[in-house]
Parts: C-alpha cells; sequence; structure tokens
C-alpha cells in the first residue's frame, strides 16, 4: 500500500478508481474467505459466462456462411454450407469498396492515438515532474471536465468546425492509383476528430501521471547530470519508462476511436470518408430485403482488427482499464 | 562566503522559476486545447441555444435571437418528455443489470481458479468489441421466430412453436413494449468493464480481515455481508456514477438496435432516448438552437442524478483509509 498517495486521487472519484498497487499485486488472488482455490461451481458459473461472451461472435461467423434467406427460414447450429462469396460480395457491397472505410478507420483511428498519447504525455510529465504554484488545483481541474457531457459539447463543437474553422467540406487529396481508394474530395472532415486528440485527454493525462511518479526521480537526476534537457528527459528517460502505460493508452485510444460511432455519424457527411462503423450502418438500413449473412461479414470485418490488437495487448488493456477505469 | 551563498540563493531561485517555467509549458497544450475546443463550444452552446440557428440557413451567428423560446418549447414537448423517462429506463436499467451481474461475478473470479488471466481476457473481450456490430449480431440473435432467443423460447413452451405457421412469435425486434428491455439485456454482455473495477476493488481487500473473521468463526455470508460489501462500497458508487453518465448518453446501440435509421425514434419511440432526440432536432430537423436547449436539459437531469449520488454516498459509501 506503500504507492497510494491520496492527494494523487482525483476530485469526487473514489481511490478505488486509482487502485495504484494494482500491478504490484498482480497475481496474488485471495479466495472469499481466505480459502483455498475455487469450487466446482465457481468453474462452472465461469465457464457458462465465458460460453455467453464467445457464442455471439461465433454467431455471427456462423451466419456470415449462411445463403441469403438462411437467417430467416433456418435454425442450425453449424452451418451446413459455406457461402464464403459472401465476403467478396460484402465487400463491394457499398458505393465504395470496404478496403477505403478500412483505410479511413485507420487514419481517423491512428492520428488520434498518436495525438492523445503524445500530447498526455507531454502534459502528465509536466504535471508529475515540474514544481510550480498552482500545481494541484490545476490539475483537479482537468479532472473535473471529465464530467463535461458530451451531449452539450456536440452541437457547438458541429458550429465551431462547420461554421467557424469551414471543415465540412473541402480539402482534396488525390491517391495513387494502386491504392485502390481514389480520392479524397472533403478530407477536412476528418479534422474535426483528430485535432483536438492533439490537446490531451484528461483520463490519460491521469493515468500517465500515476506511473510517471511511480518512476524513481534518480533516472531524472542522473540524466539531469548528464546535460540533458525535460524534453531530452522526457524522450530518452520517461518514454521508456512507462512503456506498458504507453501501450495501455495506444491500444485504448484506438480501439475506442475505432469504435466510435457517433462522432464518424457528425463529421464524415461524405460517404468516402465514412469509417467502417458508418459503413456498417449503411449495410443496416441499404436493401429492402435484409441480407443478415453480408451484415454478419462485415461486422466481422470490423470486430478483426480489434480482435487481434487485443490478442497482442490485453494485459495491458485490462492494467489501464482497472487503473485509470477508462472504456476503450 | 556571504556572497556564494546569497548567489547559490539567487541561482535556485531561478531554477526554481525555470522549472515552474517549463512546467506550465507542458500543461499549457492541454488548457490551449480547452479553452478551444470546450470552453469556446460551451459559451457557444448557451449562445445558441437562445437562437433558432439552422445550419442550412447560414452561420450560428447570424441567426435569429429567439430569447427562451426554445426552452418553453421543449419543455412542452410530451416527446421530450417521453425521451427523459426512455433515458431514465434505459440508464438505471442498464446500470442495475450490469452491475447486478459483474459482483457475484468479480467474486467468483476473485478466487482462486486455474487460469484467471484467459477468463478475465475472455469476459473483457465483449466490451471492446465495437457497438454497431455487437448490436447487429444480437439484433439476428433475437430475430423473431428464427432467431436463437424465439426458438429456444419456443424450445421450453414459453410462447408458440416457430416452426408452426399459425405462430406468431414475440417481436423482439419490433414490440414497442419490449424493445428497450432488450436492449438493457444486450447491455449485460459489455459487463466486463464494470467487471474489472469490482475485480480491482475486490484485491484491494486485506486478507487479514477475513482471516481475523474466520479466527472469530464468521460464515461466508457473514463475511460477506460484513467485510466484502462495505469495503466493495466504493468500487459500487464509481461503477455507477461512471456508468449512469455513460448510459444518459447511449446513442449507437439504440440506433443500430432501432434498425440503422437515425431519424426516427424506433418502433413507436420506444427507444428515443433524449441524447438521441436531440441528435434528431439538430441534425435531422436542423434546429440546433432548440436541440442545444434540449441539451442543456439533459445536461441537468446528468447533474441532478451524479450530484445526488455524491450526496448520498456519505450514507453508504466506506472508505478503508478513513477508519486507519
Amino acid at each position: 500500500m506503500a504507492v497510494r498517495n491520496e492527494s494523487t486521487a482525483p476530485v469526487g472519484i473514489p481511490p478505488v478508481a486509482v487502485a495504484p498497487s494494482a500491478r504490484v499485486r498482480r497475481g496474488r488472488y485471495r479466495g472469499m474467505g481466505g480459502g483455498s482455490g475455487g469450487s466446482i461451481g465457481a468453474y462452472v458459473v465461469v465457464f457458462v459466462v465465458c460460453f455467453f461472451c464467445l457464442f455471439p461472435l461465433y454467431w455471427m461467423f456462423e451466419n456470415s456462411l449462411r445463403n441469403d434467406v438462411g437467417a430467416q427460414t433456418s435454425i442450425t447450429i453449424i452451418p451446413r454450407e459455406a457461402h464464403w462469396d459472401n465476403y467478396q460480395r460484402m465487400w463491394t457491397a457499398l458505393e465504395y469498396p470496404f478496403h477505403v472505410f478500412l483505410i479511413n478507420s485507420f487514419v481517423v483511428a491512428g492520428m488520434v492515438t498518436i495525438g492523445v498519447t503524445l500530447s498526455c504525455a507531454i502534459v502528465a510529465y509536466g504535471f508529475a515532474r515540474f514544481r510550480f504554484p498552482g500545481r494541484d488545483v490545476l490539475f483537479y481541474f482537468i479532472i473535473a471536465t471529465m464530467m463535461i457531457p458530451f451531449a452539450i459539447m456536440m452541437i457547438p463543437s458541429y458550429a465551431l468546425f462547420i461554421n467557424v474553422f469551414h471543415w465540412g467540406n473541402g480539402g482534396v487529396i488525390h491517391l495513387p492509383g494502386w491504392t485502390g481508394v481514389g480520392t479524397y474530395q472533403n478530407a477536412f472532415q476528418f479534422l474535426p476528430q483528430i485535432v483536438p486528440a492533439f490537446f490531451g485527454s484528461p483520463v490519460f493525462i491521469f493515468l500517465l501521471r500515476q506511473f510517471i511518479r511511480s518512476i524513481p526521480y534518480d533516472l531524472d537526476e542522473a540524466a539531469k547530470v548528464d546535460g540533458a534537457g525535460p524534453l531530452r528527459i522526457l524522450w530518452t528517460v520517461i518514454m521508456p519508462a512507462i512503456r506498458p502505460a504507453l501501450t495501455a493508452v495506444v491500444v485504448l485510444n484506438f480501439i475506442g476511436k475505432w469504435n466510435d460511432f457517433l462522432g464518424p455519424l457528425i463529421f464524415l457527411q461524405d460517404p468516402h470518408n465514412w469509417t467502417i462503423e458508418l459503413a456498417l450502418n449503411g449495410f443496416v438500413g441499404r436493401y429492402t430485403v435484409t441480407f443478415f449473412n453480408l451484415q454478419m461479414a462485415a461486422s466481422l470485418m470490423s470486430m478483426l482488427p480489434i480482435v487481434v490488437i487485443y490478442f497482442f495487448a490485453s494485459k495491458q488493456i485490462i492494467e489501464g482499464v482497472t487503473l485509470s477505469g477508462v472504456k476503450g | 562566503m556571504a556572497v556564494s551563498a546569497k548567489s547559490a540563493k539567487r541561482s535556485r531561485a531561478s531554477e526554481r522559476r525555470k522549472e515552474a517555467l517549463w512546467g506550465y509549458g507542458f500543461i499549457s497544450i492541454w488548457f490551449i486545447g480547452f479553452a478551444i475546443f470546450t470552453a469556446v463550444p460551451l459559451a457557444m452552446s448557451v449562445y445558441i441555444s437562445f437562437t433558432s440557428w439552422s445550419p442550412i440557413a447560414g452561420p450560428f451567428w447570424e441567426a435569429k435571437r429567439v430569447g427562451f423560446a426554445n426552452y418553453n418549447t421543449f419543455l412542452h414537448d410530451h416527446r421530450y418528455w417521453h425521451s427523459i423517462i426512455n433515458t431514465i429506463y434505459f440508464s438505471f436499467g442498464s446500470v442495475l443489470v450490469v452491475n447486478l451481474v459483474s459482483i457475484p461475478l468479480a467474486m467468483i473470479l476473485n478466487q482462486r481458479l486455474r487460469g484467471i488471466n484467459l477468463y478475465r481476457t475472455i469476459f473483457y473481450l465483449p466490451a471492446i468489441m465495437p457497438a454497431v456490430a455487437s448490436v447487429l449480431i444480437f439484433r439476428l440473435i433475437f430475430l423473431p421466430g428464427t432467431g436463437l432467443v424465439s426458438w429456444i423460447l419456443s424450445r421450453f413452451h414459453l410462447q408458440c412453436d416457430v416452426t408452426q405457421i399459425t405462430c406468431s412469435p414475440i417481436d423482439f425486434l419490433n414490440d414497442p413494449k419490449i424493445t428497450m428491455l432488450v436492449v438493457i439485456i444486450i447491455s449485460a454482455w459489455g459487463v466486463g468493464q464494470t467487471l474489472l473495477i469490482y475485480l480491482a476493488g475486490l484485491q484491494g481487500i486485506e486478507a487479514s480481515y477475513y482471516e481475523a473473521s474466520s479466527l472469530d468463526g464468521a460464515n461466508s455470508w457473514q463475511q460477506f455481508r460484513k467485510i466484502t460489501l462495505p469495503l466493495l462500497t466504493p468500487a459500487i458508487f464509481f461503477n455507477v456514477v461512471v456508468g449512469l453518465i455513460g448510459a444518459f448518453q447511449e446513442f449507437a446501440k439504440l440506433v443500430i438496435y432501432a434498425g440503422g435509421s437515425q431519424a426516427t425514434g424506433g418502433p413507436a419511440d420506444s427507444l428515443l432516448t433524449t441524447f438521441w432526440y436531440l441528435y434528431i432536432v439538430g441534425f435531422d430537423f436542423s434546429r440546433m438552437g432548440l436541440a442545444s436547449a434540449m441539451a442543456f436539459g439533459l445536461f441537468a437531469l446528468i447533474m441532478i442524478v451524479t450530484l445526488l449520488n455524491f450526496w448520498g454516498q456519505k450514507k453508504w459509501v466506506f472508505y478503508q483509509e478513513e477508519r486507519r
């Protein structure tokens, strides 16, 4: 418990969200009453829950291979026939080929991730390593702004980006033919989501500050003696030392933006700019007959990158979530 | 000697000033962003709520000022109040379901199970799945007639046999009486988020409490009532506050479950929450002024609920540190 420092707890957020020693304590799981091991009943419950977590994903895959009326006409668990060409059909079912939407999602999520990670690292470093008047008050202020709901920001943000910054349309970008993406007529529509990300985000500032504070100050001192300035120290000492936390920030941001529906819906009006979530939404109301098989194939494509990332970084994601209470 | 001490002091003071400048420089990044992308829009929002701004007609500063007309309009709009009731139904319902599921689950996971990391990974997986795709899957699972749920229900004779032509199965997708309930149940799939917080909370409880109480002859239920639950209250509080704020602004799940058309409110407006309604008013009806006013109505609701939460926490939230 030595790491816990009450002054680090944000305003109004109970210490559980801080759980600073979660890292230290990992791997020590106590029984409810200090008993040893779980009962058979516990395993049964856990397996049932695992089934409920994974089955919808299987169901999606199974349905993506059915024929066009498969979902409406038969009740089967194992696919009778596999229509792999559903994926091909899905790929070209909308105005633009599906990889355009995938690339758009990668661009938006990637840029947001770069922006948030860099800016939050710098701001967190400022709070964790420099003494200045009003530091704690300013920090609590940042945390308190998390309470501002997006509901009241949605319309004025739109007014700001469309009326003041004129990011509603324009910005032509020609891409070489081999990319298969074609021309972006309205690339500016991406900016309302990307630019604000470069100015930091409260939760991740909080998360990174916690981590930077846990690094011994001797490391900074040693670098300072060698003549390194603050930026050098940030880059060569702090950033490598908080790599696990940075991974969490990167992955959580990427997943969060990849999954975002409302932001793209408001700003990415041009179908060529659609992210994969919007493309999926486009599938739903597109035909009078619902092609559940194509919907499921497209859903699977939208989940695949997330599952792959999760496969490699689940440890950092879970630690980051436990520490900050943030959702991907 | 005196001179060098003085100069040392002076150099220390200048060093401190330099340190403060660096600090301010680094944190200013966030404050510049806050000023441009939060503070200015907030002020604009207040202004817009007193205008009849429509984005089609021109920029918001050219819109006509209409005083409190927008506030008057939405306060007398029965669709708005209907959406408020839906919002309360959805947010309290989903937060209740998610928390009721995740506390027992976290306690089970907190036992020394083999493969705990694997289970935790699997439990959290649904929470990071994109809302659009996951709701699409559940629309298929809840498909009336040949959907999985329909089929299981008829197998257990809880509804008519779906293989019979005369059967009209429960319409989970279109019956306005149950659509919201189904979306609440679907929300429980993303329980992993809440679960992780509870798990961390449980791991923060000192083992010595349990050891001491077992020495005194307490059984598992007494330990749960007197130790686990009280010490878990900070985690419960956190999950309820964060969960409610998030649920008040849920959008994607409801829109997609309603069939992907943002311009309606689901069958008979049964899924229309206030957040969605203000999206419709702003972006489909192009009445941004009215939507801004509505947003402040929703904001008031969120603030009231959050403040009630913080006010109520004194009565039931127990912090371990205070008693040491």
